[in-house]
């Protein structure tokens, strides 16, 4: 138990880091750049944790100071709940409810420490960061509802046993569209802004303190797209031996960042706050309503349509 | 407008600059937000005061065209070009023809890249990294054609009183024509872009508006006000340099806002194209320079389209090698009053596309600081009237 813990750490935290090295040359290709070093991520987070941490002469030390390791923290305790590269969580404990909570934690903790910082960016931030996450946690709870009913449980580890792709794919359409909105690139990275705010929640923070605050973003995007791989691409990936898992469900996860979060981040520019609820709110959490209400009337379209019922 | 709003509460100060990733240039913006709606703006200029002017009244003429040259790193031809057209005026020297064609076309490459840049830049501000990675990949172009041309990308170096310094050769003007042929298909990709892109309407259509009215009442200037519907353009207007032997129309649009002022200026790209084409295509024979004797006492004041406006060189001498006065008003003095209905009620993420829109060049602008008992100070229009300061 203790080694399948120590396992996953490891994995998810070379994995969130890799995942963003590859993130940047996906986007530096598509706007005819070379890009940086796929290993830039672990340079940048191992420079930052050598310099000095500075708190800035706020109104609460404790809450700035906190909120990086709050960040982690409840990262790295998602990191054991999802199923990784074994078809199984490092823990016994925990279900899709407690990852849901845990993976909005990045966010507060964001907010926390804008609203921590004194700076009006930090407070801006910290403001547009609450309308974001609830922008797009509204179709990404409607979907992940759906499936567990579906399911007729919140353990991931009966989740994952099918690959419910193809049972809802409105539901999985809609958790998917919400990737970008979640790893805060643009068009959503409203909350940083660093030409309106000036990188927002960040502004204030330095040296480990800021490194861990990254780290849990990062971590927050490889472990957001593992639990949308682990609930709608289940058995695609837990069906074989566990060295085939770990490559398959890498695969899939580089492909959705690559797909949904690099090329939207390089075809587009910063939407504003305001469009992003009406944004969310409209079309994708209408398909996982549509999926719910469907799967709740006992319509099995895809039974319909294709002959399946599931993998 | 009151520090606190109708419901009680204070409204969020929310400084941009001096230096702020929004800003190339520093310049202080004090934002006063409801939400995120801006409700008041004050602005504050004077952080990259050089002292230009006095330096060019220390240094005889033929090296004050150099100084002159780095007022601006992108309108480093327009400068240099007003300045030895007022000495010319006061010498009374005639140009040679070919010369006022090679610097029509200086001008005019300028021009294009400077928009570009400017499109980039607002790309950039919006976070359409991509959209800058494009502009500026097909501005590097102009930058080789300058290279081609002048030996350096930025300072050509190219004005000298009574003619130019580089000549064009044959060869020179045939693969210029290929490479305006091959940006002639870039600028159309970038207004096609700009068109089309669902996310640049949604962040620039009605944002930072300026009306006609507006436009004529702050004196706006160059892109910014013919993006509001005034069609005024000195190269119209005065006909200065080669300008007068071609037929030129000012680009305008109604709406003044962020679209308008790109579609403005992506339209000038294309007529500069065009122009710079044609200019190649007649470019007369002759000599590029005459010699003059000596400058007598006069003064000149006269104006050229500078990529971001209207631009206002007043030149004195006194009959010695050095100059009695300069007065350089560059084109963003005259668009910064219209900043002021640009930004009230418009959204905090609208600041830095807002303040990129004008084209601002911030250290051209810079004339005069004054400082007091170690205290800047804002000098208003009736203390500058009685002078006392």
């Amino acid at each position: 138990m203790i080694a399948s813990i120590v396992v996953a750490l490891v994995y998810a935290f070379v994995a969130a880091l890799l995942l963003q090295g590859i993130r940047r040359i996906v986007v530096a290709h598509s706007q005819f750049r070379k890009g940086p070093s796929i290993f830039q991520a672990f340079y940048d987070f191992f420079k930052l944790m050598s310099k000095e941490s500075l708190t800035p002469n706020v109104t609460s030390p404790l809450l700035f100071n906190l909120a990086p390791i709050l960040s982690v923290a409840s990262m790295l305790v998602a990191a054991l709940i999802i199923p990784l590269a074994a078809s199984t969580s490092a823990v016994s404990v925990g279900d899709l409810i407690v990852v849901i909570y845990l993976l909005a934690i990045p966010p507060i903790a964001l907010i926390l420490g804008g609203s921590a910082s004194g700076s009006p960016y930090g407070a801006i931030g910290a403001a547009r960061e609450v309308a974001l996450l609830i922008a797009y946690e509204t179709p990404f709870i409607v979907a992940m509802v759906t499936v567990a009913l579906a399911a007729g449980s919140f353990q991931l580890n009966t989740i994952s046993a099918t690959a419910w792709i193809s049972v809802l794919p409105l539901a999985a359409i809609a958790a998917i569209w919400t990737l970008p909105a979640a790893a805060a690139v643009q068009p959503f990275d409203i909350a940083e802004a660093p030409t309106e705010i000036v990188s927002g929640p960040y502004v204030e923070y330095s040296g480990p303190n800021l490194a861990l605050l990254q780290l849990g973003q990062w971590l927050k995007i490889f472990l957001y797209a593992s639990l949308i791989a682990a609930v709608f691409f289940g058995t695609a990936i837990y069906h074989f031996q566990p060295a085939v898992n770990f490559v398959i469900q890498f695969a899939i996860i580089v492909l959705l960042v690559s797909a949904f979060i690099a090329f939207w981040q390089a075809t587009s520019g910063r939407t504003r706050v305001t469009r992003v609820l009406k944004y969310y709110w409209t079309v994708p959490t209408m398909l996982a309503i549509i999926d719910l209400v469907l799967y709740l009337a006992g319509v099995r379209y895809m039974h319909f349509l294709f002959g399946w019922a599931g993998l | 407008m009151a520090d606190v709003n109708e419901r009680g509460f204070a409204n969020l100060k929310v400084p941009i600059g001096p230096s702020h990733p929004a800003l190339e240039e520093p310049a202080r913006f004090l934002f006063e937000v409801e939400g995120e709606k801006v409700v008041n703006v004050d602005y504050e200029i004077g952080y990259n005061h050089r002292s230009i002017e006095r330096l060019c009244q220390e240094r005889p003429f033929s090296k004050v065209v150099y100084l002159v040259e780095r007022i601006c790193g992108i309108c480093s031809h327009t400068h240099p070009l007003n300045h030895v057209e007022r000495v010319e005026d006061i010498a009374d020297i005639e140009v040679p023809e070919r010369a006022k064609y090679i610097r029509t076309i200086y001008a005019e490459l300028e021009r294009i890249h400077s928009h570009m840049l400017w499109a980039g830049i607002a790309g950039e501000e919006i976070g359409y990294h991509t959209l800058f990675m494009y502009t500026w990949r097909e501005r590097e172009k102009v930058m080789d054609l300058f290279e081609m041309l002048s030996g350096n990308r930025i300072m050509h170096g190219c004005n000298r009183i009574g003619g130019v310094k580089w000549n064009i050769a044959e060869e020179q003007a045939k693969s210029a024509m290929s490479v305006l042929t091959y940006l002639d298909t870039a600028a159309d990709k970038i207004t096609k872009a700009v068109l089309k892109d669902s996310n640049i309407a949604e962040r620039g259509k009605g944002v930072g508006s300026l009306s006609r009215e507006d436009a004529v009442r702050l004196g706006a200037v160059g892109p910014n006000a013919r993006a509001s519907g005034v069609p005024e353009d000195t190269r119209v207007m005065c006909k200065y340099a080669a300008y007068g032997d071609f037929d030129l129309e000012p680009q305008t649009a109604k709406d003044g806002d962020v679209v308008a002022q790109a579609l403005v200026r992506l339209a000038e790209i294309k007529q500069s194209i065009w122009l710079t084409k044609e200019l190649f295509a007649n470019l007369p024979e002759g000599p590029i320079q005459v010699e003059y004797d000596e400058i007598p006492p006069g003064r000149s004041v006269g104006r050229t389209e500078a990529p971001r406006g209207e631009l206002i060189h007043y030149t004195e001498t006194n009959g010695t090698r050095f100059f009695e006065r300069i007065k350089i008003r560059s084109p963003t003095l005259a668009n910064i009053p219209s900043y002021v209905p640009k930004f009230l009620g418009c959204q905090i993420a609208d600041i830095p596309i807002i303040a990129a829109s004008i084209d601002p060049c911030f250290s051209c602008t810079d004339r005069m600081t004054v400082i007091k008992d170690g205290k800047r100070k804002i000098v208003s229009a009736r203390e500058l009237k009685t002078g006392r300061i």
